[in-house]
């Protein structure tokens, strides 16, 4: 923002205008005298970022000019400089939606400056956001952000473009490094709900005994340590989306109490009895076979219905044909301009090798071997010998090494650390092993 | 030249950045507003209109204020209650000619000193 356009509404010409040129001593403030309420009002289409309002004026009352104006600008900021030393007129006008409040004393001059460089500074920052979130809008446009022409990756744009258009609970279901988040982002930053926040929340990142309190917050005294209040997630994300990542690692118990909020739409703080109304939008993932685990008695069929809403299935890579080398194509520009290098060619046997392979890791496997490739070249070409696929390397060649039986678990520790973003609890989890045995072993860095 | 430590200019150029030009411009058109202002107070209060009495007042005492002339802002205040409690015309009559009187006296100090102005 450049200029602070200020309106003083000020009957007494004298201190109207010594107001006015007072603050005009900022360049960055243009500002307009009016002498009455009707004044002000019929020149509102100048727009004003800020209102000094005398109380007291000829025509109609300051508090009849502040609910004209709040009838058309309810954000506006309105400053009520009067000569009525009243409390109750200042707590009726504060209540009535008054920005401030002061009588016209010696110190009028540097609280009405001070007052109109906070506003200033908070219509900056608003201004600031607000570019930001049109920024970060335009970069989870669905083309900018999912790569692709393959007919399984049109199949979800489509799918994308009616979830935005709703408030509908999206399941979104793929292997893991699919894109669910980015894909879960998108559909919140396209949607009407883009300017309230986005929350995402891995269910298998957080141990079962404290999920509650980060999906649901709690009061203070709540619980031993428990030594100030903190609003839980869904009460963040209202208005907004919420994410949960990894829907099908909630326990039994979670799940009730989740089905709960999605058909109340309120929530109660643990240690808590306020009910709390929330509008917040749910997005789920999950790379398990959700109607899978329901047959075996492990999800609530009545969550599981809740939570279907529209299904989103994204395709793994190795059924998207030719994405793998647009994909790869994009990846190697992104890395050619990240390390400031020229944007480099992918020979026609590396595009054969990258076609031939199977991708468990899909997309973001896919990311890491180009940026691996780009690294290693050192011409313009990226050839066959640059692209290494490590996962299938440990897979292949794992018997051959003729390692111990140890050495083994070191490795196959160290290969599910590596693909769960070294998430303990999940690798614990997926590989049967207690969690401390992998802390152990990190502790004495066998891994 | 500096203004005198008591100077009626004081809060002025406290509000103008100090810049001679405007102050002079300000006290012009205190000059020029405040003959009007006493006119209306007089004619209000000759022709028993209380409310008016109380507005003109009201208005003025903010400008009165920002001379750093202490008397004659109570004065100032006091029209104002009065009016606002409907006290006899005759009796807010003689404080405004008192107030009047007072304020001839400041105006020549205030015109002397922004005759000094640089």
């Amino acid at each position: 923002m450049n200029q602070l356009k200020i309106f003083v509404v000020e009957d007494d010409l004298f201190y109207g205008e010594l107001l006015k040129r007072h603050l005009s001593l900022n360049p960055d403030n243009e500002v307009y005298l009016f002498k009455t309420g009707n004044e002000c009002l019929a020149n509102m289409y100048l727009k004003p970022d800020v209102i000094s309002l005398d109380y007291g004026l000829p025509d109609i009352s300051g508090l009849d000019v502040m609910e004209k104006i709040r009838v058309d600008y309810p954000d506006l900021p309105i400053i009520i400089v009067s000569g009525q030393e009243d409390v109750k007129t200042a707590v009726d006008l504060l209540k009535a939606g008054a920005y401030d409040y002061f009588v016209k004393d010696k110190n009028t001059k540097d609280r009405l400056w001070n007052v109109i460089n906070k506003i200033r500074n908070h219509l900056k920052l608003q201004s600031e956001l607000n570019e930001l979130k049109v920024e970060v809008s335009k970069k989870y446009a669905f083309r900018n952000i999912i790569k692709g022409n393959s007919p399984a990756i049109h199949q979800v744009f489509h799918l994308m473009e009616k979830a935005v258009k709703s408030n509908i609970t999206v399941s979104i279901t793929g292997e893991t490094g699919t894109g669910k988040e980015l894909v879960a982002k998108a559909i919140h930053y396209n949607s009407p709900r883009q300017k309230k926040p986005f929350i995402a929340i891995n269910v298998s990142a957080i141990p079962g005994e404290l999920i509650e309190s980060e999906l649901f917050g709690y009061e203070k005294g709540a619980f031993t340590g428990a030594n100030s209040r903190k609003i839980g997630k869904f009460e963040l994300a209202s208005g907004g989306t919420l994410f949960l990542d990894e829907i099908g690692e909630m326990d039994a118990n979670m799940q009730a109490k989740l089905l709960r909020v999605i058909q109340e739409k309120e929530i109660t703080r643990i240690g808590g009895n306020q009910i709390i109304k929330v509008d917040t939008r749910l997005i789920v993932a999950t790379n398990r076979d959700l109607a899978r685990e329901m047959n075996k008695g492990n999800f609530r069929e009545d969550l599981y219905y809740r939570l279907l809403g529209l299904p989103i299935e994204l395709p793994p890579l190795r059924q998207r044909g030719n994405d793998i080398l647009l994909l790869a194509k994009f990846f190697t520009g992104e890395f050619c301009k990240q390390n400031g290098v020229n944007t480099k060619e992918i020979s026609e046997a590396a595009q054969n090798k990258l076609k031939s392979y199977s991708y468990p890791g899909n997309v973001r496997e896919l990311r890491s071997v180009i940026e691996l490739a780009v690294v290693m070249s050192d011409g313009d070409v990226i050839d066959e010998k640059h692209i290494n696929f490590s996962a299938s390397n440990i897979t292949t060649d794992f018997l051959l090494e003729e390692a111990s039986l140890a050495e083994y678990e070191r490795k196959i520790i160290k290969y599910y650390l590596e693909k769960y973003d070294n998430n303990v609890v999940l690798t614990a989890k997926k590989l049967g092993i207690g969690k401390s045995t992998i802390y152990r072993m990190l502790k004495n860095a066998e891994i | 030249m500096e203004a005198p430590e008591t100077s009626r200019l004081t809060l002025l150029r406290e509000y103008l950045g100090n810049d001679p030009i405007q102050i002079k411009e300000m006290v012009d058109l205190f000059l020029q507003t405040f003959p009007e202002d006493m006119h209306d107070l007089e004619m209000s209060c000759m022709q028993q209109k209380h409310i008016d009495i109380q507005k003109t007042a009201h208005r003025l005492k903010s400008s009165v204020r920002l001379f750093n002339v202490g008397k004659s802002v109570d004065m100032i205040l006091e029209i104002e209650t009065m009016a606002k409690n409907r006290a006899h015309c005759s009796q807010i009559l003689t404080l405004i000619q008192q107030f009047k009187t007072s304020m001839e006296t400041e105006v020549e100090i205030i015109k002397k000193e922004a005759q000094l102005l640089s």
